[in-house]
C-alpha cells in the first residue's frame, strides 16, 4: 500500500510527525517500509501551467492548442479529456518534451485521453508542483496478509492515530438525494458468495478528467488518472479500503443487475481487453442478458465508463474472499480490487465508501437517485473478548500501564470496558484478524512497543543435550572427507527427468513434482549422483581443478506406492591432471573402495563385503560394485564405480570419475557404542611371519584370506591378524598368474610363544592353502627362468 | 678408594664440560684415559684391597673407565659436528602432506546454529521433506484459500503431499511426540515455488525451534534470541524485535540484528536500514496447540524460523543465494579451515 504523508494529514489534521518519524512509527508497528520516496520522483519536471486557448473538435477528437508563455503546443485529445477553452492545464516535460502528463516516464502519446484541468488561481507558466505538490513523501508500506484494512488509507492512519493518541477525521460522505425514477432492480442468486450487494444510481455525470487533487492523489497512491467517474471510484477505494465499481447504466441490459454464479463456458471480455472463459462457480456480475463484471476482480469493457457515459450504477459489495481469491487465481488476475477482498473488507464500512463516492460524485455535477438498492446484510455480528490484564503483562514481559493499554486499543477502534483487572474488549468490524485474548496482548504490544519487552531466559531444567549417533556419525564422516581434500557440496534434490533416465530408475519408483517451475528441476532425485556429477561438470565447464567433492543429502522414491525419502551419502572423486607441487596419490576403482573402508570403520562395524555388480548404466561394466552391509542383510549398503569415458565425454568432463553412494541411515543403525567391559592390553610379545603364494589371475583375494581365516580358527592358532602387503604379477610369474604377500601376526595372551609353535602352524597353514590345488606356494613355485 | 674414584670422575665431567677445542680435548683425555692417567695406578692399588672389597672397586673403577671413554667419544663427535660446515634445511620448502578440502557454508552455518542451541538446553529433531497439507499449512493455522499462503506457492506430489514450504510442521510433528516442558530446533531443506535469482532459490534451509512450557513470554523469546545472535554474529550486535504476522505465531515478530558493518546507522550494505532481518519468531498461537491437543490454557511456547542462506549471506557476506547451489570449486575453497 503506497500513501503519501500529506494524504495521511488529510485524515490527521493533528498530526506532527516528521515523514521520517512516520516511517519509523509504522516499522515499529508491523508495516515493513519498503520504500520512502520523495513525491517529485513521481512526477514530470517541469510541471507546468498552461492554458488551453483553442479547441477545434473533429468528431471524438478535439484539436487542441495549449499556450505556455511564448510557446505554443497542438495536440490532439479524445474529445471527453478537454476541459473549456481559457482553463488552465497541466503540461508536463518528459526529457524536455511536453507530455502533458503528470506521470514521470510516461511517453508522450499522439493522441492524449485528457488534458489536465488545474485551478484556476495558478497563472500561465507556474510551477505546478511548487504550488500543488510541494515537498510530500510517499511511503510504500508492505501490509501483513491478516490486515487487510491496512490497504487503506483510513487503517494506516488509525495507526498513526493509535501511536500519538490524535484523532482521525473521516472524509467528507454527504451528499443529497433527488427523486429520480430509473427502475433498476437488484437479484442476488448467490447470497453465500455475496452476503451484501449494494447498488446506486447516479445522473448527470459529465465524463471528464478529474480535478488535479485527485489526479494527484492517485499518482501519488501509485494508480494512474482515467477520468474523474473511475477516478472517484478508485480514490475512495484506497481511501476506504472498500472496492467499487461505476458501470455505465445506460449499457447495463434490462435495468437488472444479477449477482450470480457463471455457468462453464461463459465469456467475459475485462476492461483490460482480455476476453476472460469463465469456469462454472466464479461470481460474477450480470445484466438481464450477459455477464458485466467478474466480482470483486475486474469490470467488464461493455458497461466501462466512457465519454458518452451519463448514468451510472454503482456498486458497492462484499463479496466473499474465499470465492474472490479462486477467481482471480484461476484467470491469473491480481487487481486492486481483489487484493483487498481477498484479505476482507470492512463489513460495515461498504455503505459509507459507496457515500464517499457519492458526496465526491455529486460535487462534480452528479444527481443521486434517492434510496439504496441492497441485497443482504452485512455480514457482521458483535464479537468481545474478555481479557485478563495480567495476561497482556506476562505474554508480553513489559509493564504496559493499564490505562495506557486501554488507550491504545481505543484509538485502534476497540471499545474497552473495564471490569477489575479485566478488560472487555468489543472488536471493531474491519478487524476479523482479532479473535482471542492473545490477539489483543498483541494489539496492544505493537502499538506500546516491542522495544520494550524485558528479556528473559526459560528456566526450566536443560535437555542433557546427547548428539543422537546418526548425526555424530555423519559429522565424522564429513570431517574425515573434508581432511581428505574432498569438497563438501550443497545440491538442489530437484532434478532433471534425464538425468535420472540414464540411472535406469523406473517410473513408478520416481517422485514427479506435478507443478515443477521449469523441466530441469521435475523430478526428486532418487540417487545423489545427478546432483554430484552436475558439481563437476559445471565445474570442468569453468575450468576449475578438484579431487573430489560430497553431499549428505535425501533421496526420494516411492515404495509400494508410499513416498520415501532417505540420508545419503555420495562421494565423487575426480581424476583429472591438476596443476600441483607435491605428487598427490592415484585416484582409481581402491581410491573409492579405501573410502568405503574408511567409513566403515568410522561408523564402527567395518564393511561388509564388495562385489562386482554394475547398479547404474553409466558405470563401466566391469568397474562397478555392491557393497553389503556388514551384517549381512539383503540390502547393500552402496554402490560405486567408475564412470563412462562415453558419458562423460558426453558432458564435456575430462578425466575420469569414480562415484559412490552410501546408505547413511543403515550404516548409523548397526554402530554400536563401545562396550563396557575390562580392557585388557596384549602383555606378550607377537611374531610375524610372511607368506607368499601363486594362485590364477582370476582368483579373488577373499578365497585365500577365508581359507586363512577358517584354518587359523579350527587349528586354534593365536593368529592375530593378518593383512595383505603386495599384489604381484608378471615376470618371473607365468602369463594368468598372480601372487599374494601377506603377513601373519601371532600372538597369545597367555605366554611367549616359541618359534617352534609359530613355524608348526604356518606350516599347517601353507598345507591347508596347497591342498585346495588352487594355491601354490612361491617358494615352491618352478618359475620360467629358474 | 671408592671415594677417590668418585672424585676422579666429578673432576673430569668438570673439565670435560670446560673443552672447547680439539687441543683442550686432547688435554684432558691424557689426563684421565690415557696411560698416563691416574687410571693404571688405581689398578694397581687395587691389588692391595682385600677380596671382598676388590670385587666392589673394581666393577666401580671399570665402570668409570668406560664412562669417561664414551663421554670423551660423545665430545669428540660433537666437536667435529660443530667444525663441518653444514647448509641449514630449507623450512620454507612446503611439508610433505595432503590437500584439504572444505565443509560448505549452508553446512557450517547450520553446524554453527546447532552448536549454539545445544548449549542452550534445546534438543534436535528431524521432520520430512516430502509433506502433507494437513501438517504445512492447516495444523499450522494456514487455511486453504488464504492469502497468507501466497508467499509459500508450493510443489504439489498429488495424493495431498508437496514439498514442505517451511520447516513450521515440524513444530507439529514435535509436539505430537513429545511432552512439554521442551526446547527443539529442527534444522532443514524447504521447498518454494520462486524462480532463481539473486535471492531466492526453489531449494533453501530453514532452522525451526520450538520451545513450550507453562508461562512462556515474548520475553523468553527475545532472551533466547538474543543469546543466540550475539554468538553467531558477535556481542556487538543488537537485536531488534519488530511486530509481523504468521499465522501459527501471536503475537509475531520479526527479528532483526543492527548492521555489522555501520552498527545500525546505515550504510550501504544494509542498504542505509542499519538493520538486518534474521528471523521470524513469535508465541505459538493458540489453535495451534488446539490442533496438536494441547490446552493453550496450560502451556504457552515461542516458536522461530531463521533462513539459513539468508544468514549465511550475512554471515560470509555472499552476494547471490545461486554460488551456493553452484558448488564452483573457487567458492568452496573460501572455506577452509572453517568448521
Ligand atoms: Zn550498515
Amino acid at each position: 500500500m503506497r500513501v503519501s504523508y500529506r494524504i495521511l494529514k488529510r485524515f490527521l489534521p493533528e498530526l506532527s510527525l516528521r515523514p521520517e518519524e512516520v516511517a519509523e512509527v509504522f516499522m515499529n508497528q508491523g508495516f515493513v517500509m519498503e520504500e520512502v520516496l520523495s513525491a517529485r520522483d513521481l512526477f514530470c519536471s517541469p510541471l507546468l501551467a498552461g492554458t488551453l486557448v483553442e479547441a477545434h473538435r473533429e468528431g471524438l477528437l478535439t484539436r487542441c492548442t495549449v499556450k505556455l508563455g511564448e510557446r505554443t503546443f497542438r495536440v490532439l485529445v479524445h474529445t471527453s479529456g478537454v476541459p473549456e477553452t481559457g482553463s488552465r492545464v497541466l503540461v508536463g516535460f518528459e526529457d524536455h518534451t511536453p507530455s502533458f502528463l503528470p506521470v514521470r516516464g510516461e511517453r508522450a502519446r499522439e493522441i492524449l485521453d485528457f488534458l489536465l484541468p488545474l485551478p484556476p488561481f495558478l497563472e500561465e507558466g507556474d510551477d505546478v508542483y511548487e504550488a500543488l505538490i510541494g515537498d510530500d513523501v510517499v511511503f510504500e508500506v508492505e501490509v501483513t496478509a491478516n490486515r487487510g484494512d491496512c490497504l487503506s488509507v483510513l487503517g494506516l492512519a488509525r495507526e498513526l492515530a493509535a501511536h500519538c493518541d490524535i484523532p482521525l477525521v473521516f472524509p467528507e460522505a454527504r451528499y443529497t438525494e433527488k427523486p429520480i425514477h430509473h427502475g433498476f432492480r437488484l437479484e442476488n442468486e448467490a447470497p453465500h458468495l455475496c452476503p451484501l450487494y449494494t447498488g446506486r444510481y447516479v445522473t448527470a455525470i459529465t465524463v471528464r478528467p478529474s480535478p488535479f487533487w485527485i489526479a494527484k492523489e492517485l499518482i501519488l497512491m501509485g494508480m494512474r488518472p482515467i477520468n474523474n467517474v473511475v477516478d472517484i471510484t478508485n480514490l475512495v477505494m484506497l481511501e476506504m479500503g472498500q472496492p467499487l465499481h461505476a458501470f455505465d447504466a445506460a449499457r447495463i441490459r434490462g435495468n437488472l443487475v444479477r449477482v450470480r454464479e457463471a455457468e462453464e463456458g461463459e465469456c467475459l471480455v475485462t476492461l483490460d481487453g482480455e476476453e476472460r472463459m469463465l469456469r462454472k462457480g466464479m461470481l460474477l456480475i450480470a445484466d438481464a442478458d450477459r455477464p458485466i463484471a467478474l466480482a470483486g476482480v475486474m469490470g467488464g469493457r461493455d458497461t466501462e465508463v466512457g465519454p458518452e457515459t451519463k448514468e451510472i450504477f454503482l456498486e458497492a459489495a462484499f463479496f466473499d474472499r474465499v470465492s474472490v481469491r479462486r477467481t482471480a487465481r484461476a484467470l491469473g488476475m491480481r487487481t486492486e480490487a481483489s487484493a483487498r477482498f481477498e484479505r476482507g473488507v470492512d463489513p460495515l464500512g461498504v455503505m459509507r465508501a459507496a457515500s464517499r463516492a457519492l458526496a465526491l460524485l455529486e460535487e462534480m455535477g452528479g444527481e443521486v437517485a434517492s434510496g439504496w438498492l441492497v441485497s443482504g446484510q452485512p455480514p457482521f455480528a458483535v464479537w468481545e473478548i474478555s481479557v485478563p490484564w495480567e495476561l497482556v503483562v506476562q505474554r508480553l514481559s513489559c509493564e504496559v500501564p493499564q490505562k495506557e493499554g486501554i488507550r491504545i486499543l481505543e484509538r485502534l477502534g476497540f471499545q474497552v470496558a473495564q471490569e477489575g483487572e479485566t478488560l472487555r474488549v468489543r472488536v471493531p468490524s474491519w478487524r476479523p484478524d482479532v479473535r482471542e485474548p492473545i490477539d489483543v496482548v498483541e494489539e496492544v504490544g505493537r502499538v506500546y512497543g516491542y522495544g520494550k519487552i524485558r528479556s528473559s531466559f526459560p528456566s526450566f531444567p536443560f535437555d542433557p543435550g546427547n548428539v543422537p549417533r546418526g548425526e555424530s556419525l555423519e559429522n565424522r564422516i564429513r570431517a574425515h572427507l573434508a581432511h581428505r581434500g574432498l569438497y563438501e557440496v550443497v545440491t538442489l534434490s530437484l532434478v532433471e527427468e534425464e538425468s535420472v533416465n540414464v540411472l535406469g530408475f523406473g517410473g513408478e519408483e520416481r517422485v514427479v513434482v506435478l507443478n515443477p517451475l521449469s523441466q530441469e528441476h521435475a523430478v526428486l532425485r532418487p540417487f545423489l549422483f545427478p546432483s554430484l556429477f552436475e558439481v563437476v561438470r559445471t565445474n570442468a565447464r569453468r575450468g576449475r581443478r578438484s579431487r573430489g567433492f560430497f553431499e549428505v543429502g535425501k533421496v526420494f522414491f516411492r515404495k509400494e506406492g508410499n513416498f520415501r525419502e532417505e540420508k545419503r551419502l555420495g562421494i565423487i572423486l575426480w581424476n583429472v591432471p591438476q596443476p600441483a607441487l607435491w605428487k598427490e596419490d592415484p585416484v582409481d576403482l581402491f581410491t573409492l573402495k579405501g573410502f568405503l573402508e574408511e567409513i566403515g570403520e568410522l561408523a564402527g562395524t567395518g564393511c561388509g563385503a564388495v562385489c562386482p555388480g554394475r547398479v547404474f548404466p553409466v558405470f563401466e561394466e566391469d568397474g562397478a560394485f555392491v557393497a553389503s552391509s556388514p551384517e549381512g542383510g539383503a540390502e547393500p549398503i552402496g554402490w560405486g564405480g567408475k564412470v563412462l569415458p562415453a558419458f562423460l565425454r558426453r558432458h564435456d568432463v575430462e578425466g575420469e570419475v569414480y562415484y559412490l553412494e552410501i546408505r547413511l541411515e543403515g550404516l548409523a543403525a548397526w554402530g554400536q557404542d563401545l562396550p563396557a567391559k575390562d580392557f585388557v592390553l596384549p602383555a606378550f610379545p607377537a611374531v610375524s611371519r610372511d607368506i607368499s603364494v601363486v594362485v590364477d589371475a582370476s582368483t579373488p583375494w577373499a578365497f585365500v584370506a577365508s581359507l586363512v581365516a577358517e584354518e587359523a580358527k579350527r587349528s586354534c592358532m593365536a593368529l592375530e591378524e593378518f593383512a595383505l602387503f603386495d599384489v604381484f604379477s608378471g615376470d618371473p610369474l607365468p602369463p594368468g598368474k598372480k601372487g599374494f604377500a601377506f603377513r601373519l601376526v601371532f600372538r597369545a595372551p597367555d605366554r611367549t610363544l616359541e618359534d617352534e609353535e609359530v613355524g608348526r602352524w604356518v606350516q599347517k597353514l601353507k598345507e591347508s592353502l596347497k591342498q585346495t590345488g588352487r594355491v601354490v606356494l612361491r617358494e615352491e613355485m618352478i618359475l620360467s627362468h629358474e | 678408594m671408592i671415594e677417590e674414584i668418585e672424585e676422579y670422575l666429578r673432576d673430569f665431567e668438570g673439565e670435560l664440560a670446560q673443552v672447547l677445542t680439539r687441543d683442550d680435548l686432547n688435554r684432558v683425555k691424557g689426563k684421565y684415559a690415557g696411560r698416563k692417567s691416574r687410571i693404571p695406578l688405581f689398578l694397581e692399588r687395587l691389588k692391595t684391597l682385600p677380596l671382598e672389597e676388590r670385587r666392589i672397586v673394581g666393577r666401580r673403577l671399570n665402570e668409570v673407565k668406560v664412562l669417561i671413554e664414551e663421554r670423551l667419544r660423545e665430545k669428540e663427535a660433537e666437536l667435529s659436528r660443530r667444525e663441518q660446515k653444514r647448509e641449514p634445511v630449507d623450512f620454507s620448502l612446503p611439508g610433505r602432506r595432503h590437500p584439504l578440502g572444505a565443509f560448505h557454508p549452508l553446512r557450517l552455518v547450520v553446524d554453527e546454529i546447532i552448536a549454539i542451541f545445544r548449549s542452550l538446553g534445546f534438543r534436535v529433531e528431524e521432520g520430512p521433506e516430502i509433506e502433507t497439507e494437513l501438517y504445512n499449512f492447516e495444523a499450522l493455522n494456514i487455511p486453504a484459500d488464504h492469502p497468507a499462503r501466497d508467499a509459500q506457492d508450493s510443489f504439489y506430489l498429488g495424493g495431498g503431499f508437496l514439498l514442505r514450504t517451511h520447516t513450521s510442521p515440524a513444530q507439529i510433528r514435535v509436539m505430537k511426540k513429545l511432552t512439554p516442558p521442551f526446547r527443539v530446533i529442527v534444522p532443514g531443506r524447504c521447498y518454494r515455488r520462486d524462480a532463481f535469482d539473486a535471492t531466492h532459490s526453489p531449494v533453501f534451509h530453514q532452522v525451526e525451534g520450538l520451545v513450550v512450557a507453562p508461562g512462556i513470554s515474548m520475553g523468553d523469546l527475545k532472551g533466547t534470541i538474543e543469546v543466540f545472535a550475539r554468538r553467531l554474529f558477535g556481542e556487538r550486535r543488537k537485536v531488534r524485535f519488530r511486530p509481523s504476522y504468521f499465522p501459527f505465531t501471536e503475537p509475531s515478530a520479526e527479528v532483526d540484528i543492527s548492521c555489522g558493518i555501520c552498527q545500525g546507522a546505515g550504510c550501504r550494505s544494509c542498504g542505509g536500514r542499519g538493520w538486518l532481518e534474521i528471523m521470524g519468531a513469535g508465541l505459538v498461537h493458540p489453535q495451534v496447540f488446539r490442533n496438536v491437543g494441547y490446552d493453550p490454557e496450560k502451556v504457552q511456547g515461542f516458536a522461530f524460523g531463521m533462513g539459513v542462506e539468508r544468514i549465511a549471506m550475512l554471515k560470509f557476506g555472499i552476494p547471490d543465494i545461486r554460488w551456493f547451489f553452484e558448488n564452483d570449486v573457487a567458492f568452496l575453497s573460501a572455506f577452509k579451515g572453517l568448521g
